[in-house]
C-alpha cells in the first residue's frame, strides 16, 4: 500500500521552542516519517536544523513571492466571518482579554485577503510566538499555511493544539481532505473548568470539524467529550511517547532524601498542594529535603505559603533550570511527585522514570494511565499523597518494586508505538 | 553648661551570595566575600576614612574638649581587619586622642536580645574582647542593634554590669518622655538609660538634605544654638556614621556642615562628653517603664526584622539552631552561626525594602534559608563525628 502523504501543523518546533507542545510534535513526526511522507509547516523554523525522513517548513523562510503565488481566487472559509479578533491573549488566563470580544461582520464578507509583507514578519520578528498580537498570529498562520497547502499533494491534515486549528480547518475546507487534530493541552487544564473564550471556541471548533481527535490520554479525552460535547466516537486517545535521554546518577550533596516538583508554578500543576504534602511529610520525617524547580506566577506566593508552614530549611525553590541543571537534579532524586489539578499527559514523570526515580502522580494525569507501577491520589487528597511519599522513603523493599516496575512502564513508552496508533487512526479516517 | 553626647554607629552587614539549592551541602561559604570586600573599600573613601579624620581635627582643634563615642559593630571590624587595615588604624588614631569612647553592642548586630538571652551576653562579651584588643578600651556602655531597648533588654544589660544603656528617645511609645533627662528601668538600679534625641539626631541625619524641611537649608550656627538653648541634663545626638559622606555626599557639604557645627557649638558653651563621662557626672532621678521593644527605626518598632512570614521563618530557625551549633564546641560554626544572626540579612527580606543587595526579597529568603539549611546539615554532621568519637573513646 503506498505510503500516506501528512501534512502536519504545528507550532512550536526544537531547537527553537523547547515547551511541552514543541518536544511531542517532534517526538511524533520523527517517529510518524519512518511509516508516512510526512510535511511539517511550522510560524518559525530554524533553516540550519535539517531533520530525518520530513521537511519542515517555518512561515519565517519564507518569501512573499512563494505565498502571493497562491494567492488567486481563494476565499477564506473558516474565519471569513471574523471581522475582529481580540489581541493580547493569555492562554492561561480565566477570562481572555476584557473588551475584546470576536466580531463577525453582518454579510461575512473578506476581510482578510491578501498577504502582506507585514504578515509575514510576524514570524520573521525576534518577538516570542506566544508574545504580542497572538490572535493574528493565529490568523495569519491559517492563511499561509492553507495557501501552501493548496499547491501541495497530501492525503490529510494533521493540526496540533488550537493554534493551529484553525489552519487545519481552513486546509480542510480548501482541499477536502481530512481534519485529524491533536489535543496536547486544553483550555480546560489551562485555566480551569470556567474559562471560556476565544481560544475555547476556537479548540470546540476545530475538534467539531475534524474528522478525528487525538488527545495524549483518555484523560484527556474525557475532557474532549466531557468538556467540549465532542463525539466520543471519533475520539482515538494515543500516550505521548519519551525520547531516550542520557541516565546518569548523581552524588547527592546532603543525607536526606530528595523529593521533586518540576514544572510551571501555575494553578494547573498544583504547586501548592505540593508545599502542603511537603509539610505533611516533614511532620512524619526530618529525613527528606523537597525542591521546586520552576517559575510561573504563583512563585512568590508559595515563597510565603512555605514560610508560613516552616518548612523553609527543607523546601527549595530553584527558580527557572535548563536541561543540564533538571538533569543534574533527576540525577540525585529519590521520589518525583506530580500533583497536578488536570495535567493532559505528564511526560516528566516518564523522564524521572527513565532515572529509576518512583513516581506519586496525580489520578487526574494522563500519565497515569502509563505509568501501572506509580502511587496515585486525587490531585487534591494530601494526605495520600504525603503517606505515599512517606512510605517510599522509609520502605526500601517497595521502592525497589516501585522504580522496576516504572522502568517496565516505559520501555511501552516510545514515540514509535505512538506513531503505530497515530497511523491507524489516519486510516480509520482516510477508510483504508 | 550644657551637656552633649554624640554617638555614631558604624556597621556593614555581609551579605550573602545566591546561595542556590545546589550549593547545599557542598560550598561551606555563604558571603559575597567580593562584593562586601566592594562595598567597605567604597564606603570607608567615602565615609569612614574622611569622617575619622575631620573628628580628629576637630579634637586638636577643640585642644581636646570635644569627645564622643563610636559603636562599631564586629561584623565591620572584622571585615576591615580584613580588608582594610588601614580603617582599623584610622579607628585606632582616633582612640588614641584619649576623647573617644567605644561603646559595646553584640558583636554581630543581632536581634540575640530578644531571641536568646544567653547568645546575647556571649555576643556583647565578644565584642568586648574586640574592642579591648583594637582600642584597649573596656565599654561600659551599651549601644544594642538598632538600640533596640525594653525593660528586659535593660536588665540584661545591669545583669551585664554596664553603667548605661543607649536607647531611642520616642516619645510616642513613651508618653512623658524627656529625653534629655536619665531615667531608670524599673527594678533596675545600677545601669542608667540614655535617650537619644530623636528630633534634633534627625535633624542631622535626615531633614538637613531635605528641601521641603522648614529649616532648610540648615545652618550649622543656628544648629549650634538649637544645642545650648537645650534643657535637661545632657542632649544626646546619635545617628549611623555613614551619614557623614555616605548618605549624605561630600557635595552636600557634610564634612564643612560638621566641622562648622562642632566648633561652633564648643565655642558657645555646649560641653561634649562621652556617654560614660555623662554618667559619672550626672544621676538618673526618673524611672521609665518600656514594656515593648523599641528601636531608632523609622517606625520606632522591630518590625524592619519581623515584619512577614519569611523574616519569622529565618530568626526561628536560626536560633532553633543555638543548642546543636554551641553542642559542637567548633569555634568556626559557631562564629558561622553568628554571623546569619545579623540583622541586615531580616531586613533584606523585608518585602517594602528596597535597600537590598538581592534582586527581590524573596531572593534574599531563599538565600538566606539555603545557607541555613547547609548550616543544619554541617551542625548535624560535626556533632555525629563528635558523638561516634565519645562513643569509640568509651568503647
Amino acid at each position: 500500500m503506498d505510503r500516506i502523504k501528512v501534512l502536519e501543523l504545528g507550532w512550536e518546533f526544537p531547537p527553537l521552542i523547547n515547551g511541552g507542545l514543541g518536544v511531542a510534535c517532534m517526538g511524533l513526526s520523527k517517529a510518524l516519517a519512518k511509516k508516512v511522507d510526512l510535511r511539517v509547516i511550522v510560524p518559525k523554523a530554524d533553516p540550519s536544523v535539517v531533520y530525518d525522513g520530513f521537511s519542515l517548513t517555518g512561515l519565517n523562510n519564507l518569501r512573499l513571492e512563494e505565498v502571493e503565488n497562491c494567492e488567486d481566487g481563494y476565499r477564506y472559509e473558516s474565519f471569513a466571518m471574523v471581522e475582529h479578533a481580540p489581541v493580547d491573549l493569555n492562554p492561561y488566563a480565566h477570562i481572555e482579554g476584557g473588551s475584546h470580544v470576536v466580531r463577525f461582520t453582518q454579510e461575512g464578507k473578506l476581510v482578510f485577503s491578501k498577504v502582506h509583507r507585514n504578515d509575514l514578519e510576524l514570524f520573521t520578528s525576534k518577538e516570542d510566538l506566544y508574545a504580542g498580537d497572538l490572535a493574528r498570529k493565529v490568523i495569519e498562520f491559517s492563511k499561509i499555511a492553507a495557501k501552501l497547502a493548496m499547491k501541495m499533494d497530501f492525503d490529510l491534515v494533521h493540526a496540533h493544539d488550537w493554534l493551529t486549528y484553525l489552519a487545519g480547518v481552513e486546509v480542510k475546507k480548501a482541499t477536502n481532505k481530512p481534519l485529524v487534530v491533536h489535543l496536547h493541552a486544553s483550555q480546560f487544564d489551562r485555566a480551569g473548568a470556567e474559562a471560556r473564550g476565544w481560544i475555547y471556541d476556537i479548540e470546540k471548533y476545530g475538534m467539531e470539524q475534524a474528522d478525528a481527535v487525538i488527545p495524549v490520554s483518555k484523560y484527556t479525552g474525557t475532557v474532549a467529550s466531557g468538556h467540549y460535547a465532542i463525539d466520543p466516537a471519533k475520539i482515538f486517545p494515543v500516550h505521548n511517547g519519551a525520547d531516550p535521554v542520557k541516565v546518569f546518577h548523581g552524588k547527592k550533596k546532603f543525607p536526606e532524601k530528595l523529593v521533586l516538583f518540576l514544572g510551571r508554578l501555575t494553578a494547573q500543576k498544583g504547586p501548592e498542594f505540593f508545599l502542603q504534602i511537603a509539610a505533611k511529610v516533614l511532620e512524619k520525617t526530618e529525613n527528606v529535603r523537597f525542591v521546586m524547580a520552576g517559575t510561573g506566577e504563583k512563585l512568590r506566593q508559595l515563597i510565603e505559603t512555605g514560610a508560613f508552614h516552616g518548612v523553609g530549611d527543607k523546601f527549595h525553590f530553584t527558580g527557572f533550570l535548563n536541561k543540564q541543571k533538571v538533569n543534574e537534579l533527576l540525577s540525585i532524586t529519590d521520589v518525583y511527585c506530580m500533583p497536578s489539578v488536570s495535567e493532559p499527559f505528564g511526560l516528566s514523570a516518564l523522564e524521572a522514570a527513565q532515572f529509576n526515580i518512583p513516581a506519586v502522580i496525580s489520578k487526574q494525569s494522563g500519565v497515569a494511565e502509563v505509568m501501572k507501577g506509580a502511587l496515585k491520589a486525587d490531585f487534591w487528597d494530601v494526605n495520600m499523597m504525603a503517606n505515599h511519599i512517606v512510605r517510599l522513603i522509609t520502605d526500601d523493599e517497595l521502592y525497589r518494586k516501585v522504580a522496576e516496575q516504572s522502568s517496565e512502564d516505559i520501555k511501552a513508552s516510545t514515540w514509535d508505538a505512538a506513531a503505530d496508533k497515530v497511523l491507524r487512526v489516519y486510516n480509520h479516517v482516510l477508510g483504508r | 553648661m550644657g551637656k552633649i553626647t554624640l554617638t555614631f554607629h558604624a556597621h556593614q552587614p555581609n551579605r550573602l551570595i545566591a546561595y542556590d539549592f545546589f550549593k547545599i551541602g557542598e560550598h561551606a561559604f555563604y558571603e559575597d566575600d567580593d562584593m562586601n570586600g566592594r562595598v567597605l573599600n567604597a564606603v570607608a573613601e567615602r565615609c569612614y576614612l574622611p569622617a575619622n579624620r575631620l573628628m580628629k581635627q576637630v579634637i586638636e582643634l577643640s585642644d581636646g574638649r570635644f569627645h564622643f563615642a563610636l559603636a562599631i559593630s564586629g561584623v565591620i571590624l572584622e571585615q576591615a581587619e580584613y580588608h582594610r587595615p588601614d580603617l582599623v588604624a584610622s579607628f585606632q588614631e582616633l582612640a588614641e586622642t584619649g576623647c573617644v569612647e567605644f561603646l559595646a553592642m553584640p558583636y554581630y548586630a543581632s536581634l540575640a536580645s530578644i531571641y536568646s538571652h544567653g547568645e546575647f551576653a556571649e555576643q556583647v562579651e565578644e565584642h568586648k574582647t574586640l574592642i579591648k584588643r583594637l582600642f584597649h578600651q573596656s565599654p561600659h556602655v551599651l549601644w544594642n542593634t538598632g538600640m533596640l531597648y525594653s525593660n528586659a533588654i535593660a536588665a540584661q544589660a545591669e545583669e551585664m554590669g554596664f553603667a548605661g544603656i543607649m536607647a531611642d528617645g520616642n516619645d510616642t511609645a513613651l508618653p512623658g518622655l524627656f529625653s534629655n533627662d536619665l531615667y531608670n528601668a524599673p527594678w533596675v538600679k545600677n545601669t542608667a538609660t540614655i535617650f537619644r534625641n530623636r528630633e534634633l539626631s534627625n535633624d542631622l541625619a535626615n531633614r538637613r538634605t531635605d528641601p521641603s524641611w522648614s529649616e532648610w537649608p540648615l545652618s550649622p550656627y543656628t544648629f549650634a544654638d538649637w544645642l545650648t538653648e537645650q534643657q535637661g541634663q545632657c542632649t544626646n545626638l546619635s545617628m549611623d556614621y555613614e551619614t557623614l559622606g555616605e548618605r549624605q555626599s561630600d557635595a552636600t557639604g557634610v564634612f564643612e556642615f560638621w566641622r562648622a557645627l562642632l566648633l561652633d557649638a564648643i565655642e558657645k558653651g555646649s560641653c561634649f562628653v562621652t556617654p560614660s563621662e555623662l554618667l559619672a557626672a550626672e544621676k538618673p532621678s526618673k524611672t521609665i517603664d518600656c514594656h515593648n521593644n523599641i528601636t531608632c527605626s523609622p517606625f520606632g518598632t522591630t518590625s524592619i526584622w519581623t515584619g512577614n512570614v519569611m523574616q519569622d521563618e529565618a530568626i526561628r530557625k536560626i536560633y532553633k539552631l543555638e543548642g546543636a551549633v554551641k553542642a559542637s564546641r567548633d569555634p568556626d560554626l559557631i562564629h558561622v552561626w553568628r554571623k546569619l544572626q545579623s540583622a541586615d540579612h531580616f531586613q533584606y527580606m523585608q518585602k517594602e525594602n528596597c535597600f537590598t543587595p538581592y534582586p527581590s526579597p524573596y531572593d534574599g529568603y531563599i538565600y538566606y534559608m539555603n545557607a541555613l539549611a547547609d548550616l543544619q546539615i554541617r551542625v548535624k554532621k560535626e556533632n555525629l563525628l563528635r558523638d561516634y568519637d565519645k562513643t569509640m573513646r568509651l568503647a
